[in-house]
């Protein structure tokens, strides 16, 4: 570090201060060249508020910021740009009608960089489409390109927020790889995450940042540990007391009998007979590398997408041929990928949002607004939300918006509960409130599905697991035969198949 | 021969106002902004473009005041809907009485014609051009420059920085200005571009078409090119089919006359209803196109 005399970044007093919220209250923060540096706290907390400062998103209220000791004016997102500064936001920058390459094109990359980006992309073996459309792609998806082209971007800085919420393991440590690489580089990455582990990994130093404020710096992280640093963003974690799990019943209460989908006309993949019951009471994993039909399975069991009735039972009626109305009608509740804008309409309020899902807060087409405020409440305190219902969805942070969107689903007491990621990027002490949420959901006799690309969710939730792969569904292991080798190898379509329904039929005999 | 000709010259003379208008609302609309003033930007470049070049005696001066006056009002409803976020369709509609109010305010003293000599010549060569040459180039330039731009702006349509731009700012403003796309900007450009088109077409038919000037005088063609941008789906190529085959069908009767075809003329005064409803129905099926964030308000 012979530049540190000249940080690359230097930020002082910064303010940001929203209504009645302060979100960035006078943040100090230095990030020298050569550094990853982790910023960390709760949801909330303003990470994604100073994240957009810097892009030239958002002008602040108070403060200064010094690039290579000079003074400037992060007044537009091309200002940014132009200082070597490239950002990932939480919920992206994509343009959802346009192409993969043309949004990487109105991102900035020219011809050169669009080169080393599908070379990038080959050799980590990171598929991205180049061609298809971006409201094609999932939310994992999205995230992947997103850090992608973050990383070949050539810049000295690169902001990114929760780049890795909703990556599996092997990728996120490709990612971590890289990262490094371009540390060593001598540039600097601005890093924020929920998994601790990933900051013991990748960063040098650590800043926690609680309620708008720095509360915590850390330098010498080989000598933390995940607990100290959990403790300085959110406090005294409880620990954690598996609930005991009672064996689900043996009512089905979701059967995928033969379920077949056509692949999408430019992108996507064909969904081949898949076979599988999940039981009252049962929370069933759907793992996965992003982008092997996960999207494909959710819209066709969500009703976002129909297909033949029988192929698909809610508990014993065939409702494959109903929408998502007749669904939730029947008990099915859905907490998708995209949070904003397929779960929740940003530009309404909560209380809204819930009126849109929510049954019996009408009477004769006139809305019960004392009814709906309750309910919204409720939700609201479920997840320790403090925002009165009135308040806009948008702006909320995005753990927030994540927290809201599960305790609205959780509210309509499914019978079946399906689940994209429900974890993304909440905080560690929420991430456990809302996996002891589901656990008692599962434990009223409720099935879950949760698919996701983060392990570590599905193995604090999941009963059995099953591997979707290239668009076909493994059988569904019980959790005491998966180990992560195993995994690994069936995510990567490596495991012969015949093998494992082999080994299942042993272990089901 | 001479027939067919004559026949393309008519339909080519009724296509362009409708492309002219058209290919600026696609524009406008690809950016994310609708603007429903069609028909009075439209009435406002006929009346200035006609008097202007009655009082001058140039048609290349009143055409130029037809586009740069429909742009400037162009330019007020883009900062009203743009800037102050005023409600487009409420403004739209505004605007349709604003531009046909003006209009007659300033054609109140215009002359019943135009002064003789006053005219635009073809483009020699282009107009030997085998087939459809006499009819795009022969009469005036404009019919070809409609041609040429909606060519110009297919081939940039999605692989220029400008056509992204464009394409970002009405898809999703919030990610496009992310990416460093001045969102503002672009808009406020496309609506003023829309409304330049706009008053062309107007001038066209008040120097060209007709040629004079007379309240109401477009003739709900605004509207009919509104409807041209949904029927093509947002896309430049299939616009120019459709403003040629509207411009057909308005010459219906020509065209069952020269050939001797024994038809009502009541069934082809309904062509052009009934191919508007044969399109819809084959556009409906493809529902992607729109602009995502055509007509909303930005920053929400
Ligand atoms: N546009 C906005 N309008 C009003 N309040 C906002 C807006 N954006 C953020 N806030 C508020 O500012 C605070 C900080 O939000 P921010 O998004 O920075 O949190 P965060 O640290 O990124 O949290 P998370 O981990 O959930 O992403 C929150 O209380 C949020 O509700
Ligand atoms: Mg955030």
């Amino acid at each position: 570090m012979a530049e540190a005399a000249v940080p690359l970044l230097s930020i002082r007093g910064l303010r940001k201060i929203y209504g009645q919220t302060v979100a960035n209250d006078h943040i100090d923060l230095t990030i020298a060249a050569g550094e990853v540096h982790a910023l960390l706290g709760e949801n909330g907390a303003g990470k994604s508020t100073l994240v957009k400062i810097l892009a030239g998103l958002t002008r602040p209220d108070g403060g200064t910021l010094h690039w290579r000791g000079e003074p400037v004016h992060l007044d537009s997102p091309k200002t940014a740009r132009r200082l070597g500064i490239a950002v990932v936001l939480q919920h992206f920058a994509l343009c959802p009608g346009l192409t993969v390459q043309e949004n990487l094109r109105l991102a900035g990359l020219d011809r050169p960089d669009l080169q080393r980006f599908k070379t990038q992309a080959a050799r980590y073996g990171l598929p991205v489409p180049l061609d298809s459309c971006v409201m094609h792609l999932s939310a994992s998806e999205r995230q992947r390109l997103e850090l992608l082209r973050c990383l070949t971007q050539e810049a000295q800085l690169l902001v990114l927020d929760e780049p890795t919420a909703m990556l599996g393991p092997a990728e996120s440590r490709t990612f971590m790889t890289l990262m490094r690489q371009l540390a060593a580089e001598g540039r600097a990455v601005v890093l924020i995450t929920h998994k601790l582990q990933e900051v013991l990994e990748v960063a040098d130093v650590a800043t926690v940042l609680r309620r708008g404020r720095v509360v915590g710096r850390l330098t010498d992280l080989d000598a933390a540990n995940a607990r100290d640093l959990a403790t300085m963003m959110v406090g005294d974690l409880p620990q954690l007391q598996p609930a005991p799990r009672t064996p689900p019943r043996q009512l089905p209460a979701l059967t995928m009998h033969r379920l077949s989908t056509a692949a999408h006309r430019d992108h996507g993949v064909a969904l081949q007979e898949l076979s599988l019951t999940v039981r009252r009471g049962e929370i069933l994993g759907i793992a996965g590398v992003a982008g092997n039909g996960q999207e494909e399975l959710l819209a066709v069991l969500s009703g976002l997408q129909r297909t033949s009735p029988a192929s698909l039972l809610l508990e014993d009626e065939p409702c494959g041929h109903l929408g998502v109305a007749a669904r939730r009608t029947l008990g099915l509740a859905y907490v998708p990928s995209d949070r904003l804008g397929v779960g929740t309409v940003p530009s309404m309020t909560l209380a809204e949002n819930v009126l849109l899902t929510a049954s019996g807060m009408s009477q004769l087409g006139w809305v019960r607004h004392g009814r709906l405020a309750v309910r919204t409440r409720e939700i609201l305190a479920h997840f320790h939300l403090h925002q009165p219902p009135q308040t806009r969805l948008a702006d909320l942070s995005g753990g927030m918006a994540q927290r809201f969107l599960v305790g609205r689903e959780i509210s309509a007491q499914p019978k079946v509960l399906l689940a994209a990621h429900p974890t993304w990027g909440v905080d560690v002490r929420c991430a456990q409130d809302i996996i002891a949420a589901l656990l008692e959901l599962r434990a009223k006799g409720c099935a879950v599905v949760v698919v996701s690309e983060d392990l570590d969710e599905l193995f604090a939730l999941a009963d059995r697991l099953a591997v979707l792969y290239r668009g076909q569904l493994s059988p569904a292991w019980p959790m005491a035969e998966v180990d992560e080798h195993r995994l690994a190898q069936a995510m990567a379509g490596l495991a012969p198949t015949a093998g494992i329904a082999e080994h299942h039929a042993l272990a089901a005999g | 021969m001479v027939l067919e000709s004559a026949l393309l010259d008519a339909t080519a003379r009724s296509a362009t106002p409708l492309l002219l208008a058209g290919a600026g609302e696609l524009v406008c609309e690809r950016a994310g902004v609708l603007n429903l003033g069609l028909e009075g930007l439209m009435l406002m470049g006929a009346a200035s473009g006609f008097v202007v070049a009655s009082a001058s005696g140039s048609m290349a001066l009143g055409l130029a005041t037809a586009a740069g006056a429909a742009a400037g009002l162009a330019l007020l409803y883009g900062l009203l809907t743009i800037h102050a976020a005023l409600n487009q369709v409420a403004c739209g509609l505004g605007f349709v009485m604003l531009g046909a109010g003006l209009a007659t305010v300033i054609g109140r003293d215009a002359p019943g014609q135009l002064p003789a000599g006053v005219s635009l010549g073809g483009i020699p060569w282009l107009e030997r051009l085998p087939g459809v040459g006499h009819a795009l180039f022969g009469q005036d330039v404009i019919a070809g420059f409609a041609v040429a731009l909606v060519l110009i702006m297919a081939l940039f349509w999605r692989s220029s920085k400008l056509g992204l731009w464009l394409h970002a700012a009405g898809d999703a403003p919030d990610a496009a200005r992310a990416m460093g796309v001045p969102v503002r900007l672009v808009r406020l450009m496309a609506v003023a571009f829309g409304g330049a088109m706009s008053g062309l077409s107007g001038g066209y038919l008040s120097l060209i078409y007709t040629p004079m000037w007379q309240e109401g005088m477009t003739a709900n063609r605004g509207w009919i090119a509104l409807a041209l941008v949904v029927f093509a789906g947002w896309r430049p190529v299939p616009l120019l089919l459709g403003a040629y085959l509207f411009g057909a069908l308005g010459k219906a009767k020509e065209f069952a006359q020269a050939l001797g075809l024994a038809i009502s003329p009541y069934a082809l005064d309904a062509l052009p209803y009934l191919a508007t409803i044969a399109v819809l129905a084959m556009l409906s099926r493809n529902r992607f196109g729109a602009p995502r964030a055509l007509a909303r308000p930005w920053p929400s």
